[in-house]
């Protein structure tokens, strides 16, 4: 099951989704939003996706993971505003054993965070910004910074 | 022949649109599309770096051929999860 959502996730749903009798291990990761990034406190992240690519993307992860590490997987990935506190995201894996499990569920985050075309906004009391990929809080208020 | 361009990110904010529609000739190929959109919307050549394309919405080559009627999306650097 992979899905995009602008509802808030439902990481049992998730958990529950990759259940089966032959999996002994299950590893869960759930990704909330910060209050604060490079010392600036942040109130909400605004998410944005080209939804097809997305989708289809997140199906490719999932299936890839799961041909690899003999695995069950779930992503969800929630759109528009996410509260700080709120889930962004969940990753479910099911395993028969738990090494495969961690290792499956590591790929599919990193893989997740490098392919899926979403982009998040950071809003707080210092201002707005895009968030870009392998900076921590050096992006200024407005624009495409390279870090 | 017609082409849909969309923006995301700080591309569609800085071009105060989401989508373009352009004419382009044939022959014309994803980042001939890139480079006509960032024409119209005003987009510098620094806010390109890192850009990623897609056509139809899969990942494309910029040398990607188009055809008549082909949705080609500006992708920034990513930063989901």
């Amino acid at each position: 099951m992979t899905r995009l959502t602008t509802a808030p996730v439902d990481v049992g749903a998730a958990v529950r989704s990759v259940a089966d009798p032959g999996n002994g291990a299950t590893v869960v990761f759930v990704g909330t939003v910060r209050n604060q990034t490079a010392g600036s406190a942040v109130w909400h992240l605004d998410y944005e996706a080209y939804v097809p690519l997305a989708e289809r993307q997140m199906a490719h992860i999932a299936a890839e993971a799961a041909a690899r590490w003999a695995a069950r997987v779930a992503i969800e990935h929630r759109v528009g505003r996410v509260m700080v506190g709120e889930v962004s995201v969940v990753v479910a894996v099911a395993a028969p054993h738990r090494a495969e499990a961690f290792e499956a569920c590591r790929f599919v985050v990193e893989a997740l965070k490098e392919r899926v075309p979403i982009w998040k906004k950071e809003y707080g009391p210092d201002g707005a910004r895009w968030v870009v990929p392998g900076t921590r809080g050096s992006g200024e208020s407005s624009g495409i910074v390279e870090g | 022949m017609r082409v849909t361009l969309l923006l995301f990110g700080p591309l569609r904010e800085k071009a105060a649109r989401a989508s373009l529609m352009l004419e382009l000739s044939a022959g014309a190929t994803a980042v001939d599309a890139l480079q006509r959109a960032a024409r119209l919307a005003g987009l510098p050549g620094e806010w390109l770096a890192g850009v990623r394309l897609a056509r139809n919405g899969e990942y494309c080559e910029p040398d990607t051929p188009l055809e008549e009627g082909d949705e080609v999306a500006l992708l920034p650097p990513v930063s989901g999860g």
